[in-house]
């Protein structure tokens, strides 16, 4: 198959040779053989040097399914999508530093590192054994570029938050030998979380691109070199991604990975997946709909579940009435029985949330706090005090103006389970007399009504957060940022602003405690969004693939430990 | 004895029919008539808050009573017809009538287009839930067909069966409204383009070209997101996209008319344009638009359902067929109910589109005839 | 012939561009853009605007227009932010697959519907006639993504997980994860396998249409003066039909071989969906759903062409068949 694909760009580049207008075309081409040949030749060699260890959980083939596609493959300057990140961190690409289950700071491509005594310049010491698919070396320049490259705001890194209380200059990063490499920084909490996400690219190879042209380059989706334990051996767009095991990875970080190869898939389709995993096609089945849980089970696959980073809520436009009032979106909190939401929409396997702060973070504060558990008739209590009665027994409650209680609720088209969220909450409402209209939203159409800060053409809507794990919810929630995408409330507290600005700074975490708990406090009392839960994340594994433990870092987290059960293989 | 014939059919329509021997009919306007009446016998509690209560229970109730009432002065007209010893239809499209009523299966089409209508307005009647009422949201979810939920309940906990009457209406309105549409539109530009010839037939056409050989995927999805998708929006669209080919047809059609003695006589008696096309050509060119109309029906519904498969057709709580299918997709392994119920609802119903549409092409057409 | 051929494919040079302005003009109108989609949490204003620029988002319609048009008429599509790569690799790479899912089940619709439709003219109005009718409306009434996923559950899922039968077929995809390990006759099977559920819904839904458009023109045929000919010089009745009939019977039936060509490139979305095949479908449906405005150009420019081109060939084709159609 890489022989036709290789046929193919040169046919692409002969293509573009005739009419010799599509220059950039032609380097793509001529880069994509090259890197592709070097790799091939690189892990040929290594094949041959390195035999197989001798244990029977070397070999085989893992196919894994997802609905989606790597969007931004192996380009880790511009990723802002889950599964392409998964890959970059933990089968194709190296990030400096790996999280273990508690969260803390591992080495990975790091074998050390460690801070001045002020923190204020933080030093890596890399592994010298670590080489890219070519044959080239992983050095500390390789660190140094991609840095600069994500910091330079022309690249457009979708995560520049990762880097705000580090140095952006040009001589912040500062390489001081192959392999020792140190960057400028200002004291904050958990400072190593960057580290952990951001894969290294290679120098070698990027270095001469215009970090604006980056996002184009066929590295991300057609050729990526990388580093990792597992080396791209091909990429059909909307079809599958295919890595092979890579044999000269570090002995010390745990060799070469059981499995022989590692196909990813897309399969758009949700009954298709678990048809697969039922019937044999799939051994990984990424992302299970809560409602197919008991299918798996039934069907002879293990289900594992995980508590993800994802929070579902509801945000009021708090730049419009009734929504400005607190007390409104108080009450509309109260009305809304999130344990049944829990219950049916996902089936249990998930938390109420109560704020931001999810329960894997060290300062989560479990159980509501003072009134904020369900409770239709303080809802009714606090809408009576906010001036909303039903004055004319239509069930639906009126303003002393005679406008009605009335607000669309908005979600995207194509996600079941927030349709279902909006009809059962259409329904709670209903009964304390708020009349809800729900309404579906193409994504794209959604995005350009929510996020432009000119437009905001919405009452309420449900959507969702990723948080990272060093949490920054200025975003969200910060009165600075009322411009930016993300303010969906767009409301004001002098409170939020400053706990907001202090926890990030504050590095002690006992010092810090209390303000988390005031934090999570001062969010029930403002009341910008009702959060509803954080689902856990379910994974259907087949009865033949070994060693997958999933947890918050993710499902790929141990893929090297991955191994086939030689009897079913 | 025809004097008394006439009398029963007072009391019980259908029976005069019976007596003389036109059995099909006589069964027809029997059943008909004492099952909607059953039926508002069943459901007297709703009567009561019928007058007050949303239009469509109103409508179901008028359906039913017109429908009776209607059935009743048709079997009694027909009696006294018959005793004068009048043949039943116009002159003009008996010959079709009767070969269109030899085909059984064209019948059993109609019959079931029929019975399709008549369920979609008496839904408020039939069904035995609320449609949009949920149950016990952690008991009551994904359950299995049984007595009390006949084609069991959804994700919701709704019941499946009165979601699938009620989405009867969407279903069946938007392939009216939007074959109307389409054919209004597709037979006055085919017409006119076939008529006056020439340029303005080329640059009519040409028009038409282009919105054929768009890819109308494409179409449906930038207009459903420019607009909300309402059902109104859902009706246009797909009614704007689907005229061209009755266009074509139409012209086609009008080419050859065109040429017959009879429009060259009417030419020739120096009768306006308009007044040939409207009077001698257009009734003429009718049949295959009415093939191409009723099987138009089934591809609508075909075509809304693959709207809502993409998420892109009516919105919730509104649910027509597709979107029923669509919601319970995921679940298909787990809750087959679910999807395949509507499904074969869509199935049948264009199906019946169908065959009604081959049986009056079969009709229309010389050629099919012995 | 040729010149008709060319003056016809000039004459449709501004029917493409038309259809894509069209395209250009509705896509402009709706609502969301390609970095609606791209933004995250905590990107500056700044880098949100830079990444409009990439797109050429931050310039007037017009002048997007005609650089566009520019583009296209130098032979560059441009390229496609959601797959990250030229839109002619995108677009190369999905026609395979499309190619040979629509292809297989093409030629199979048209053998089944012109054996049936034969059989049904030749036995008009009889039972056979009648049933085979029904169960061809059968299928050709059915959405398609609906009989899709009827197949997957009966033919995949439940013969494997629930009757445990012993061979089953595979849900999806085009090729076996192992594809690459197998010989050659492995190979074979295992992408016959794959391309049976997916081939047989197509082949459903596209029989009914041509089985009854060649029973209605045999009928036709089967009244005319010639084969009375030939079944009064005594040939026999097989031959009657199968030669001489059907012969001319399908001259009408090659119109419809262009109609449904540009199938054969556009694919079918709902059955690439569900049975996760990755051709041209698919590839358009998520561009539009990302505002991948270079992509969906690019494919409604090649989905008009084939259009153009289907009609073109059917009509060509309609010439060869009958002598009596001459092309000036």
């Amino acid at each position: 198959m890489r022989a036709v694909s290789r046929i193919f760009l040169v046919l692409v580049a002969w293509g573009c040779d005739g009419d010799g207008s599509r220059p950039g075309e032609l380097d793509a081409a001529a880069f994509c053989e090259a890197a592709i040949a070097d790799a091939e030749s690189f892990m040929a060699g290594a094949r041959a040097r390195l035999p197989v260890p001798a244990d029977e959980r070397y070999g085989g083939t893992a196919v894994v399914g997802n609905i989606a596609e790597l969007i931004s493959g192996m380009n880790a300057a511009i990723t802002s999508d889950y599964l392409s990140l998964q890959y970059q961190q933990f089968v194709n690409l190296m990030t400096l530093v790996q999280y273990d289950a508690d969260l803390t700071p591992q080495p990975y491509l790091a074998r050390s590192w460690e801070v001045n005594e002020d923190t204020t310049r933080l030093t890596f010491h890399l592994r010298d054994d670590v080489y890219w698919h070519d044959g080239e070396r992983t050095d500390a320049r390789d660190v140094a570029f991609t840095y600069s490259l994500v910091t330079d705001p022309e690249t457009a890194f979708p995560n520049p938050a990762f880097f705000d209380f580090y140095g952006r200059e040009a001589d912040d990063v500062r390489v001081l030998d192959d392999f020792t490499v140190s960057v400028t920084l200002r004291p904050h909490a958990e400072f190593m979380d960057p580290w952990r996400a951001l894969a290294i690219l290679p120098e070698h190879l990027l270095g001469e691109v215009a970090p604006g042209d980056i996002a184009a380059h066929p590295f991300g989706s057609r050729c990526p070199v990388g580093n990792g334990p597992f080396v791209f051996a091909e990429h059909r767009p909307q079809d599958r991604w295919v890595f092979e095991a890579n044999p000269a990875f570090p002995e010390e970080l745990g060799g070469r990975p059981f499995l022989d190869r590692l196909v990813h898939r897309v399969v758009p389709e949700q009954a298709t997946l678990l048809a697969e995993l039922l019937t044999g096609g799939l051994d990984l089945y990424i992302d299970v709909p809560t409602y197919q849980a008991g299918q798996v089970a039934e069907g002879g696959a293990i289900l594992q579940r995980f508590a993800s980073r994802q929070l579902e809520y509801v945000a009021w436009n708090g730049r419009r009435e009734p929504f400005s009032d607190v007390r409104v979106r108080r009450a509309l909190t109260l009305a809304v029985d999130r344990q049944e939401l829990v219950e049916s929409t996902l089936g249990g396997f998930g938390r109420i949330a109560h704020s931001t702060v999810p329960p894997f973070h060290w300062a989560y504060r479990p159980g509501p706090a003072e009134g904020e558990a369900f409770d239709p008739e303080g809802a009714g209590r606090l809408l009576d005090e906010a001036g909303w009665r039903d004055r004319d027994g239509d069930g639906v409650r009126e303003s002393p103006e005679g406008e009605r209680l009335a607000f669309t609720l908005t979600y995207n088209t194509g996600n079941q389970r927030r349709q279902d969220i909006a009809e059962i909450m259409q329904a709670q409402l209903g009964t304390v007399g708020v009349a809800v209209r729900t309404e579906s939203v193409e994504p794209a159409s959604l995005a350009s009504r929510l996020f432009d800060p000119e437009v905001r053409d919405y009452d309420a809507v449900i959507f969702g957060w990723i948080t990272e794990f060093r949490m920054d919810d200025r975003d969200l929630l910060h009165s600075d940022r009322g411009a930016g995408p993300f303010a969906l409330s767009g409301t004001s507290n002098p409170r939020l602003d400053r706990l907001l600005d202090t926890l990030p700074l504050v590095v002690d975490r006992s010092r810090a405690r209390p303000l988390w708990d005031e934090y999570q406090r001062a969010q029930g009392e403002e009341h910008p969004y009702t959060f509803l839960f954080f689902p856990e994340r379910l994974t259907g594994v087949s009865q033949r693939l070994k060693g997958v433990d999933t947890d918050v870092r993710g499902e790929w987290t141990n893929v090297r430990g991955w191994w086939i059960d030689p009897d079913l293989r | 004895m025809r004097r008394s014939f006439r009398a029963l059919g007072l009391v019980l329509p259908g029976t005069p029919q019976l007596l003389e021997g036109r059995r099909r009919e006589g069964w027809l306007a029997l059943a008909t008539w004492a099952g909607v009446g059953a039926l508002l016998l069943w459901r007297r509690d709703r009567l009561n808050d019928a007058l007050a209560g949303p239009w469509d229970l109103r409508l179901a109730v008028a359906t039913a009573v017109v429908g009776m009432v209607g059935v009743w002065l048709w079997s009694w007209r027909e009696a006294r017809r018959e005793a004068a010893g009048k043949s039943a239809g116009g002159m003009r499209w008996a010959p079709t009538a009767n070969l269109f009523s030899e085909r059984r299966l064209a019948v059993a089409g109609t019959l079931a287009v029929a019975v399709l209508y008549l369920v979609a307005l008496l839904a408020p009647l039939l069904a035995p839930f609320d449609p949009g009422a949920q149950g016990d949201l952690v008991r009551e979810r994904f359950l299995a067909p049984s007595v009390e939920h006949p084609l069991g309940t959804d994700n919701l906990a709704r019941d499946v069966l009165s979601r699938l009457l009620y989405g009867a209406r969407i279903s069946l309105a938007v392939g009216l409204l939007a074959v109307t549409i389409s054919v209004t539109v597709g037979t006055t530009v085919g017409a006119v383009a076939g008529y006056l010839g020439g340029r303005a037939d080329a640059i009519i056409m040409r028009f038409v070209d282009v919105v054929i050989s768009f890819p109308r995927l494409v179409l449906l999805i930038a207009i459903v997101a420019v607009f909300e998708p309402g059902i109104l929006v859902i009706i246009l669209v797909l009614g704007l996209t689907l005229w061209p080919s009755t266009a074509r047809l139409v012209r086609g059609e009008v080419l050859s008319l065109r040429e017959q003695d009879f429009v060259l006589a009417a030419r020739a008696l120096g009768l306006p344009r308009r007044r040939i096309l409207a009077r001698h050509i257009i009734p003429n060119a009718l049949g295959p638009v009415i093939v191409a109309a009723t099987l138009g029906m089934g591809n609508t519904i075909v075509l809304e359902a693959g709207l809502s498969f993409l998420g892109l057709g009516v919105q919730a709580p509104l649910a027509s067929w597709g979107a029923m299918v669509d919601a319970g997709r995921a679940n298909l392994l787990g809750a087959w109910w679910i999807s395949t119920f509507p499904g074969l609802a869509i199935v049948g119903t264009v199906l019946a589109f169908n065959l009604v549409g081959e049986g009056l092409r079969d009709a229309l057409d010389p050629r099919h005839r012995e | 012939m040729i010149r008709y051929a060319a003056r016809r494919l000039l004459g449709a040079v501004p029917l493409v561009l038309g259809v894509a302005t069209l395209v250009f003009l509705i896509l402009s109108i709706a609502p969301g853009d390609p970095a609606s989609y791209l933004i995250s949490p905590g990107m500056s204003q700044e880098v949100v605007e830079r990444i409009r620029a990439d797109f050429g988002l931050d310039r007037p319609l017009h002048a997007r227009y005609l650089q566009w048009m520019g583009a296209v008429l130098t032979g560059d599509l441009g390229h496609s932010f959601s797959h990250g790569m030229p839109v002619t690799d995108v677009l190369v790479g999905a026609l395979p697959p499309t190619l040979m899912l629509s292809g297989v089940a093409l030629v199979l619709a048209f053998a089944v519907g012109v054996f049936l439709g034969v059989a049904q003219a030749v036995r008009q109005h009889s039972a056979l006639d009648s049933v085979l009718s029904v169960v061809a409306l059968f299928f050709y009434s059915m959405p398609s993504f609906w009989l899709a996923l009827m197949l997957m559950l009966v033919f995949s899922y439940m013969a494997a997980s629930v009757w445990h039968l012993p061979f089953w077929l595979p849900a999806s995809g085009m090729e076996s994860a192992t594809y690459d390990s197998l010989s050659l006759l492995g190979r074979l099977g295992d992408r016959a396998a794959h391309l049976v559920l997916p081939v047989t819904t197509l082949t459903l839904v596209l029989t009914a249409g041509i089985a009854r458009y060649v029973r209605g023109s045999m009928l036709e045929v089967i009244r005319q003066d010639f084969v009375r000919t030939a079944r009064a010089k005594g040939l026999p009745e097989v031959s009657v039909i199968w030669r001489h009939a059907l012969r001319n019977g399908l001259i009408p039936v090659v119109t419809l071989v262009g109609l449904y060509l540009p199938i054969l490139f556009s694919g079918t979305v709902f059955i690439e969906e569900v049975f996760a095949w990755p051709g041209m479908g698919r590839a358009l449906v998520g561009a539009i759903q990302a505002r991948d405005y270079p992509l969906v150009m690019g494919g409604a420019l090649l989905f008009s062409s084939l259009v153009v081109v289907g009609n073109l060939v059917a009509d060509l084709l309609y010439a060869v068949v009958d002598p009596r159609v001459r092309y000036e």
